[in-house]
């Protein structure tokens, strides 16, 4: 321990004093100081809006309103603007287009030679066809009806269709009818065969 | 004055934008007596935008129904169309009866010349021979029951003699026909 620091130490204990430092450079700076009034900048709102009015353009430039989305607030507005003002037709060109229907085709023509070349078409309703008469040995592949058979010029199978082609003389007078079977024999090479059904004589 | 034992076809067409009718007026056997037609009539695409939707009934109705039941020499005494929509200008043009028959896939009813109410008001399902489905006969709205059965008696008699809906598919054979020429 230094010779200071014995000394010290005696000192303390006998005379209870206490050795106290001093320092050369002691000089504190100065306190800043600010003021506590604070300035908030502040900028104006004018509620004053100019909104010009609509102008009319021409159909070539011009563009639709929607597009440019106005949205206007709860904040009334007072509006100032232009006078709307009527186009000047100067730029647009009104031509008139006939709308009359096109009534061409509506006189009816007369197509009744026509009509009475085509032949009737009978539908095979063997499925709700009751009576099937038929020998053994045979089966019944179809039944059309109701025909007039005494007015038949001709009798077709469509058999793509399964239909049955009938031709009519129309200056027949008769009106009796009957129906027509048409049967393929079992066995091979047998052709289908058609057979009159008549309706019994009253 | 209607033609006794005839009955009167009328199909009026509206496809591809255009649209064309014909009439077919046959006696009981299916014999043709009358049969007109129109050329097809294309509105326009203005006409189509200018007329709306009312364009097709104008046409459909008041045009071509009326020229072709106008032309009509042999008048019928049933008019059958097979859309509804033409059934009660038919009926009010026509001067006549009028019924829309359609194929049904009901069983058959009992026997010829029954008839079975459906959940349609003015739609009767009649059974008009013994050898098929019943057809769906509608009347114009409004007609007195005992009209209704004098047309179901008229056609179960024409279907002793003639398939009841085969001239629907003999006028178009016979449009087709003449737009081929």
């Amino acid at each position: 321990m230094p010779l200071g620091g014995i000394r010290d130490y005696f000192s303390r204990r006998i005379t209870h004093d206490v050795l106290v430092y001093g320092t050369r450079d002691f000089s504190l700076a100065a306190p800043e100081v600010r003021s506590s009034h604070r300035v908030v900048p502040t900028l104006l709102f004018s509620q004053r809006l100019d909104i010009p009015a609509p102008r009319i353009r021409s159909l070539e430039g011009g563009r639709r309103c929607a597009v440019k989305g106005f949205v206007f607030g709860d904040v009334k507005i007072r509006a100032r603007g232009e006078r709307v003002r009527r186009y000047g037709a100067k730029g647009l060109k009104v031509s008139r287009v006939p709308v009359r229907l096109n009534l061409k085709g509506l006189k009816p023509k007369n197509g009744l030679t026509g009509m009475l070349g085509l032949p009737q078409e009978r539908a095979n309703r063997l499925r709700w066809q009751t009576r099937r008469p038929k020998a053994p040995g045979e089966a019944i592949l179809a039944w059309y009806g109701p025909i007039v058979e005494k007015a038949v010029i001709k009798l077709a199978l469509n058999k793509g269709r399964g239909t049955l082609l009938v031709w009519y003389n129309p200056q027949c007078p008769q009106f009796g009818t009957g129906s027509v079977y048409v049967y393929r024999r079992l066995g091979a090479g047998e052709k289908a065969e058609m057979r009159w059904d008549r309706e019994p004589e009253l | 004055m209607a033609s006794p034992n005839s009955l009167g076809y009328v199909i009026v067409d509206g496809l591809e934008g255009q649209i064309r009718g014909a009439s077919l007026v046959v006696d009981t056997r299916g014999i043709p007596l009358d049969f007109r037609y129109t050329d097809p009539i294309r509105p326009t695409k203005l006409e189509r935008v200018l007329y709306g939707s009312a364009l097709n009934t104008y046409l459909r109705e008041e045009l071509v129904l009326q020229s072709l039941l106008g032309a009509v020499e042999v008048k019928p005494q049933l008019w059958l169309c097979n859309e509804l929509d033409l059934l009660v200008p038919l009926r009010t043009i026509g001067k006549v009866r009028a019924v829309s028959l359609a194929p049904s896939s009901h069983a058959p009813l009992d026997a010829v010349g029954h008839v079975e109410p459906t959940s349609e008001a003015d739609v009767l399902l009649l059974q008009a021979d013994a050898v098929s489905a019943p057809l769906r006969a509608a009347f114009p709205a409004g007609s007195r029951p005992d009209e209704a059965q004098q047309t179901m008696a008229l056609l179960v008699e024409a279907a002793k003699t003639m398939e009841l809906l085969e001239p629907f598919s003999r006028i178009q054979k016979a449009l087709v026909s003449v737009g081929e020429d």
